[in-house]
């Protein structure tokens, strides 16, 4: 199905998961002690962070989101309806963001790269971001 | 905050930084046709991307984009006569085709082959519908540039300006996806009916990344409660903007072209995608009336016949007692609004000092991606291709607002609207 929705013919790579355009979402909120955070979220993710500042707040989203994506893997298929874009710069990113090991197997088909995870490793596992 | 390093390279566009290299991989748009009316006729100095450069137009039509300086001692070719395809140094008759071969060399002997070895900077250009479009990078193969709808339209339906803003690219063009500026910035200048129609002034910013650049959409408390109002903008790499306001407006686009470091082309479009422009949509109130309309006497200096009169040595025109009175920065006009604020900022802002808001988000993110992919182009080994560079065909988009109910997803309406189709105008429901 996802193979058919995002690119017909082709199988879907874990790049294309990754340069997958996920909604950003950027509010100001009030907590319980009358603090204002700057809150990022990406929604179809499920995944938020609040800071005081914007700029950390989304560093630290932007490692979230790897990690987001990589539990939801097995079953992320649902949520992907729009066509990957391209970044020549994910390596890089991945780099910065602590995800080194997911380099080599950013060209492998995304059901291959599942079925070489072994249970309780690989994509289900956490990790922690590395921030500049 | 952005760390130094990271303010360095957003901000140095000059031959070999690394911002440069990522902005050579497009198309440029140079000068206007009206710039370079007639074969033969005067040349033209323009600066971009740090390069001081000569314009001319051919006996045969075609313009070539050549450096300003002759290769045997330096004299300006802004001097030089245009004549038989090719402009001659009028120091010592050096002569050079629109490929910047050296063609003649008068002060050689006839026999001598010395002009074989010598080759001047030249750039492949394209002229479409009242622009010439410049391409400074490597590839041979480049496509034709972005199909961009205010170049695509008849003649009638667009009008195009351009003005010179004395500051770094990036923050000039950071101000045009600043969505929020508008309402404190612009007020009075704008009718108030735009800004009832918007809504409120701190709406909630999504952002998404598309294969051009991004959609950015603000939204906005509708009268009914069971609506949003959605407004979204278009990032377009490496450096278009498109505003929304809905309704049978026409469109806004803005191109902000970097001529160096410390200096910007701020080029503004706005067309109609099924009808002529008319006098009402440039009028004082409308949304839309964002052209620089006076302009200071030309200088010596490339490009100075687009320097607005408003400046920071006049105060921009300010008007400080309407200022006090009415709800209205008392700079007149959009353009040197935004240009007072830009320019305000130092020729190139120290981001160091920044405190980013909910409202900045857009911004971070462009900003980001462009360090990104700056960064990956320069580290690759051989040529990377950019986002969108050899896709003209995506870049026909448009901005767009409408309103909907709460439970639906404006990244699937905006697909309705976003898609630009010649002739075409699909105007969203705002009502």
């Amino acid at each position: 199905v996802i193979e058919q929705r995002l690119r017909p013919g082709k199988s879907v790579t874990v790049r294309d998961v990754l340069c997958y355009p996920f909604v950003l979402r950027s509010q100001s909120v009030e907590t319980d002690g009358g603090v204002w955070f700057r809150k990022v979220s990406y929604p179809e993710l499920g995944c938020e962070v609040s800071r005081e500042s914007l700029e950390e707040a989304l560093d630290e989203l932007e490692s979230e989101k790897i990690q987001a994506i990589l539990r939801q893997l097995p079953g992320i298929e649902f949520i992907l309806e729009r066509e990957p874009i391209p970044d020549p710069s994910i390596e890089l990113q991945l780099d910065r963001l602590g995800a080194t090991d997911l380099i080599p197997h950013l060209d492998d088909e995304l059901q291959v790269y599942l079925a070489s995870q072994p249970v309780g490793r690989g994509p289900m596992r956490e990790r922690s971001g590395r921030h500049e | 905050v952005l760390k130094a390093e990271d303010n360095e390279l957003l901000t140095r566009i000059g031959p070999g930084t690394k911002m440069g290299g990522l902005l050579r991989h497009y198309w440029i748009p140079a000068l206007l046709t009206e710039e370079l009316p007639d074969p033969d006729g005067r040349p033209v100095r323009l600066r971009l991307l740090g390069e001081d450069l000569v314009a001319f137009r051919g006996a045969d039509g075609q313009v070539g984009i050549v450096s300003e300086y002759c290769l045997h001692r330096g004299a300006s070719l802004y001097y030089g006569k245009n004549s038989e395809c090719g402009i001659r140094c009028v120091y010592h008759g050096w002569k050079y085709d629109r490929q910047g071969n050296c063609v003649d060399m008068p002060n050689e002997p006839p026999t001598s082959r010395f002009k074989e070895k010598i080759h001047l900077r030249a750039y492949r250009v394209h002229e479409r519908n009242g622009i010439i479009w410049a391409y400074m990078g490597p590839r041979s193969d480049m496509p034709e540039p972005p199909h961009l709808e205010w170049n695509l339209v008849p003649e009638e339906q667009v009008t195009l300006t351009k003005r010179l803003t004395r500051a770094n690219w990036a923050q000039v063009l950071e101000g045009g996806i600043d969505s929020s500026h508008g309402h404190f910035l612009h007020r009075g200048t704008v009718s108030e009916e735009t800004f009832t129609a918007i809504g409120d002034s701190h709406p909630i910013y999504e952002v998404m990344d598309t294969e051009y650049g991004a959609m950015l959409a603000a939204r906005h408390d509708g009268r009914d409660p069971a609506k949003y109002f959605w407004r979204v903008y278009q990032f377009l790499l490496p450096f278009y903007t498109m505003v929304p306001f809905g309704g049978d407006s026409p469109i806004i686009s803005h191109a902000f072209v970097p001529r160096d470091d410390t200096s910007t082309m701020v080029w503004s479009a706005t067309w109609h995608p099924t009808r002529p422009m008319r006098a009402a949509d440039h009028a004082d109130g409308s949304s839309v009336a964002v052209h620089a309309e006076e302009f200071r006497a030309p200088t010596d200096e490339a490009d100075s016949r687009w320097a607005p009169k408003g400046g920071r040595d006049n105060d921009y025109l300010m008007d400080w007692d309407r200022q006090l009175t009415t709800p209205y920065s008392g700079i007149p006009g959009i353009p040197l609004q935004d240009a007072a604020m830009q320019e305000s900022m130092g020729a190139i802002y120290d981001r160091r000092t920044e405190h980013l808001g909910m409202a900045d988000a857009a911004i971070l993110k462009v900003r980001r991606r462009w360090l990104a992919l700056a960064r990956a182009a320069a580290e690759a080994e051989g040529y990377t291709e950019l986002p969108g560079e050899a896709s003209p065909e995506r870049y026909l988009v448009r901005s767009c607002a409408f309103i909907i109910p709460r439970e639906l997803l404006w990244t699937e309406q905006a697909q309705k609207y976003v898609d630009a189709r010649l002739g075409v105008y699909d105007i969203p429901v705002i009502s």
